[in-house]
Parts: structure tokens; sequence; C-alpha cells
């Protein structure tokens, strides 16, 4: 399982676009997380100021399998690589809260005695809808 | 676009790019998302329990919303249900999962005498299968 895996997903930009197995597929993955980085306004074009840090930047790959390991979805997602960020410079919080368990239980058994629906919504590409108040500056890289 | 004059050969500057969004991958984007989402939910008339930052609570209208980065679960009334999706009118491009069955692999089950069940039926199949404990 993973070692098909890495057969189908390529570690870089490089070896995607060269790649003879899924190559179209995983451009065109590749065009629709670039149309949705530029939909939000990601970043714009700027030269390096002096004493500012450079942050790297790669592609990530992930061909989503069904239950009889067909596969039914291409992603592609640039990521920035937090690594090469520096503490008091690129971040300072990083802390982020998420729901209790017990918040759930308990809404569940709200939802149970008041016979309430409970519904899910999922938020699309949601970590590129914050605003940064950092000054970050990423490689533009051909690819980009 | 290099101005006239400044044009060096032999050194390439390529312009950078200024990141203005949270990108997947930086030490923030987590914590600038949340606030994003936080901000939304107080103007549209939710307020943060005390008990849990990640429950919002529209006391007027009686909706539950609870926050798991983003994955959000709402409850609420069915009759009011409808109106609600309209009535919180999300800035946000959404994903509508409707009536919940997973949710951070848990498995969630309306009985008929409407209680509602939680197991991980799946995970417990998923650790079997990596045991080879499936038989």
């Amino acid at each position: 399982m993973w070692s098909e895996s890495a057969q189908i997903e390529p570690q870089s930009y490089e070896e995607d676009v060269n790649r003879p197995v899924y190559a179209k597929e995983w451009i065109m993955v590749i065009q629709e997380e670039y149309e949705s980085l530029m939909k939000n306004g990601a970043w714009e074009l700027v030269e390096l100021p002096p004493g500012k840090n450079l942050i790297t930047c790669k592609w990530v790959f992930k061909a989503k399998h069904d239950a009889n390991g067909n596969i039914v979805r291409f992603k592609a997602r640039l990521v920035a690589r937090g690594f090469s960020q520096a503490y008091g410079i690129d971040y300072f919080e990083t802390y982020a809260p998420v729901a209790k368990l017990t918040t759930y239980c308990v809404i569940f058994v709200l939802a149970a005695l008041e016979q309430w629906e409970v519904h899910g919504m999922d938020v699309i590409t949601a970590y590129l809808l914050g605003i940064l108040d950092e000054e970050i500056y990423i490689c533009s890289r051909k690819e980009l | 676009m290099q101005p006239e004059g400044v044009v060096r050969t032999g050194l390439k500057r390529n312009p950078l790019c200024r990141v203005l969004r949270s990108l997947y991958g930086l030490k923030q984007a987590a914590r600038v998302w949340n606030q994003k989402i936080h901000g939304f939910l107080i103007k549209v008339g939710f307020v943060r329990s005390d008990v849990d930052p990640c429950l919002y609570i529209d006391t007027k209208r009686n909706i539950y919303i609870t926050i798991w980065v983003d994955d959000l679960l709402i409850a609420q009334e069915p009759t009011r249900y409808c109106g609600c999706k309209g009535a919180i009118g999300w800035e946000f491009e959404m994903k509508n999962l409707g009536e919940l069955k997973h949710f951070l692999g848990m498995r969630i089950t309306r009985n008929p005498d409407g209680g509602i069940s939680i197991d991980q039926s799946g995970y417990i199949r998923q650790v079997l299968e990596r045991y080879g404990m499936s038989n």
C-alpha cells in the first residue's frame, strides 16, 4: 500500500512534470490549486527587503483511494516549509484551540433530548482564508 | 518589470512573493484561520462559550456551532435548519456534509427512538487490519 503510493505520488514538482504516470492528472490539480491561491489573493510579487527571512515552499501530492484501492481523487497542495520560519520574525503565537470531546458529547446529548438536527460543514481551503500579521516571503520559482 | 538602467547582467534577481494570506505549513496557519472564523461568528451574532473556546452559541436562535479547524458541527431545531444556513450567511466557501454520519473518526448513528450513538468501529477495524487480526 505504502510502496504503491510512493510510485503514484510525486515527491516534488520537478518529478511531477516529468512523470509518465498520471502526469496529466497531477498537472491539472496543480493548476486548480494555483487558481485557488490566486483567487484568494495569497501573495503579491515583491523584492525581498534586506534583513528579511526567506521561507521555502514545496508541492505536496496525494492520491486518494476508495475502499477498493482505486484512485478517486488527486490532490496537490502548495505548502510553506514552516521549519524555515524563525520565531520572533516570521511568527509569534501559534496556538489554536479545537473543541473538546466533552463538548461534542454534551451537544449530542442535547440534540438527542431536544430532537435537534446535527449537521456537519467543511470550509474549503480554510488555511488560505486567514490573514497574516507577519511579513512572510516565499520563493517565487518558475513553478509558481 | 525592471526599471531601465538597473538591469545588472549576470545577476538574476527573481521577484519574490510576499505572502498575504496564510499558507498550509506556516507555523501560524491554524491560529490565523481560527481568528478569522472567530471574528466571523461573533459578527453574525454568536457568543463564544466560556467553557470551550471552540463552542459558539446563538441564544436567540438556539444554534450551537463547534469548530475543529475547518470542520464545523451545527446543532439546532430541525424547523429552523434551512433558514439558519442562509441566515448565517457564510462568507467562506463551504461544503455541506448534511446530517452528520462520521465526524473526527467517530461514527454517529441516530437511533429510531431519537437517541444518538457514537462509536469508533471504523477505527477499530483499521487497527485490527494493521495487526492482521481482521479475521
